[in-house]
């Protein structure tokens, strides 16, 4: 059976962007599957809290906590070699976080574009690269997941830097399962549509209202819902599936509006 | 037992990709009722779920006959009250170079793969959008859709398939019915021993994972799809194709 021949035992699951959101729910969802975690973050606070929730919910799960900018590559390939030093294997990699903000085309300041750039889709590059390596390296049959978006496939509305990290961290993701096919690592992409807690830019109640409308299921995701279709993809029952989007937007995409 | 107290139907669900989708539900813990046109397989795979403790029976059944998939899904409803997970599985290939193709081969291939898919889904979402908690049509497409050499009728269908599946998301989701397309890529069945092994090697060398897949690999992924797991997925065309994109 492919799923044999991916064969996971627990290990390490490493979460980018575990302080809030999607990559909370992820780490919540992946405690309760018994994987011991490294938690890691820029926002110290976040990452408490989470932990802390993690605990109440699953007891018996190691868990380490990483304040660390996603964009600092040295700080990135320590903290990989700090978790496989201690805990041995890291198994899974779920790449999630990013950064999201409103500004309309013509007043996007360069700035800004390479910020979301290098939050976004640089500092994916850096974890899976380092990720990947440490995986390579113990001939770990791995496990990487990528948090992209609706907006990898369709535009967003003023929302170009975000779009344009988003399209880029797709193809990276489809790169990187080419190149780790052969070291039986299978690398995806999650695609969440209009999700409850990550609508950020303070969104007015009749424009997300008007999102809502666009959804054929008629209503938000959970964040849950993202971390259940992670679930999956990790679990020994994909180990056939790589280089995909799977996209949890209650058919969104359909109905062109976006 | 993530499919507890659910009542599927799977069409073509005799042998191949079918029947380990069938195998794969029942474990979960749904109630399955399948479809084939091949008597045989249909005798042996009931006795195999009786043996095994699980719950689900076959019925021989043609899906390019509207009434046979009509009393099909019936059997599911009227015995069992509802109808939560349909996965449209019965598919045949009659492959030539378009050129050369026959009225035959096209006509054939569209009746099973496509328009007898289109009878099961119509009465499916009949069943589904009057239910509460509606349901998850899955439909299993084909990486051939894309265009394949000497398949033109087997892609069209395929192709066709997709249209109807995401269609079927948009006119379903406010009945919270779900509807999504699996493109399994080069998976071990009947149809693809058939072939030659200079054919076969020369498709597993285009796989980046390396190998051919697994029916189960299949499986598992309806398995997901018809949980409440994926209730916020639908309409998407997913690939289980060890990265091959064709």
């Amino acid at each position: 059976m492919s799923a044999d021949r991916m064969g996971l035992g627990r290990g390490v699951a490493m979460v980018t962007g575990a302080g809030s959101g999607i990559g909370r729910a992820v780490a919540l969802r992946l405690s309760e599957e018994k994987w011991d975690l490294a938690l890691v973050d820029v926002d110290a606070g976040g990452l408490e809290a989470t932990e802390t929730l993690v605990h109440n919910r699953a007891h018996g799960v190691n868990t380490r906590s990483f304040q660390v900018d996603v964009t600092d590559a040295e700080k990135v390939e320590a903290v990989v070699a700090d978790i496989a030093a201690g805990a041995g294997e890291i198994a899974v990699l779920v790449s999630n976080a990013g950064v999201l903000s409103v500004t309309p085309l013509l007043e996007l300041s360069l700035e800004q574009w390479r910020r979301t750039i290098d939050i976004n889709l640089t500092g994916s590059f850096i974890c899976t690269q380092a990720v990947a390596r440490e995986m390579v390296r113990k001939g770990t049959p791995g496990r990487i997941v990528t948090v992209a978006s609706v907006h990898s496939v369709a535009p967003g509305t003023e929302v170009t830097d975000y779009d344009a990290s988003k399209g880029g961290l797709l193809m990276l993701t489809r790169s990187l399962a080419r190149e780790l096919a052969p070291y039986r690592i299978t690398v995806n992409a999650v695609g969440p549509g209009f999700i409850g807690t990550n609508l950020g830019g303070g969104a007015s109640k009749e424009y997300l209202s008007h999102v809502i409308s666009t959804v054929p299921l008629g209503r938000a995701g959970e964040a849950s819902e993202v971390a259940g279709a992670v679930s999956f993809l990790i679990g020994p029952d994909a180990g056939y599936i790589t280089g995909i989007l799977l996209v949890i937007d209650g058919g969104m995409l359909l109905t062109a509006d976006l | 037992m993530e499919l507890k107290d659910k009542v599927a139907v799977v069409t073509g669900g005799g042998r191949g990709i079918g029947r380990a989708i069938v195998e794969r539900l029942a474990r979960g813990g749904a109630t399955v009722v399948f479809g084939d046109v091949n008597a045989e397989n249909v005798v042996a795979l009931t006795a195999v779920l009786s043996d095994s403790g699980l719950a689900g029976e076959g019925v021989v059944s043609d899906v390019a006959k509207k009434q046979d998939v009509e009393a099909l899904l019936d059997k599911a409803v009227t015995g069992y009250d509802r109808l939560d997970i349909l996965v449209n599985c019965a598919g045949i290939n009659r492959d030539g170079m378009l050129h050369k193709m026959t009225d035959e081969q096209w006509d054939e291939v569209l009746a099973v793969d496509l328009t007898g898919t289109f009878y099961a889904t119509r009465k499916a979402l009949q069943v589904m959008r009057q239910q509460p908690g509606g349901g998850s049509i899955i439909g299993i497409s084909s990486l051939s859709w894309r265009g394949s050499l000497g398949q033109a009728n087997y892609a069209a269908a395929k192709a066709g398939l997709v249209g109807l599946t995401l269609t079927t998301a948009r006119e379903g989701g406010r009945f919270a019915v779900r509807a999504n397309a699996i493109c399994p890529g080069f998976i071990e069945t009947d149809m693809t021993r058939a072939l030659s092994s200079e054919m076969w090697d020369s498709v597993v060398a285009r796989i980046p994972l390396g190998h051919a897949g697994e029916p189960s690999d299949v499986a598992a992924l309806v398995a997901f799809l018809g949980s409440d797991e994926a209730k916020y997925i639908t309409g998407q065309v997913i690939e289980v194709g060890g990265g091959l994109v064709w």
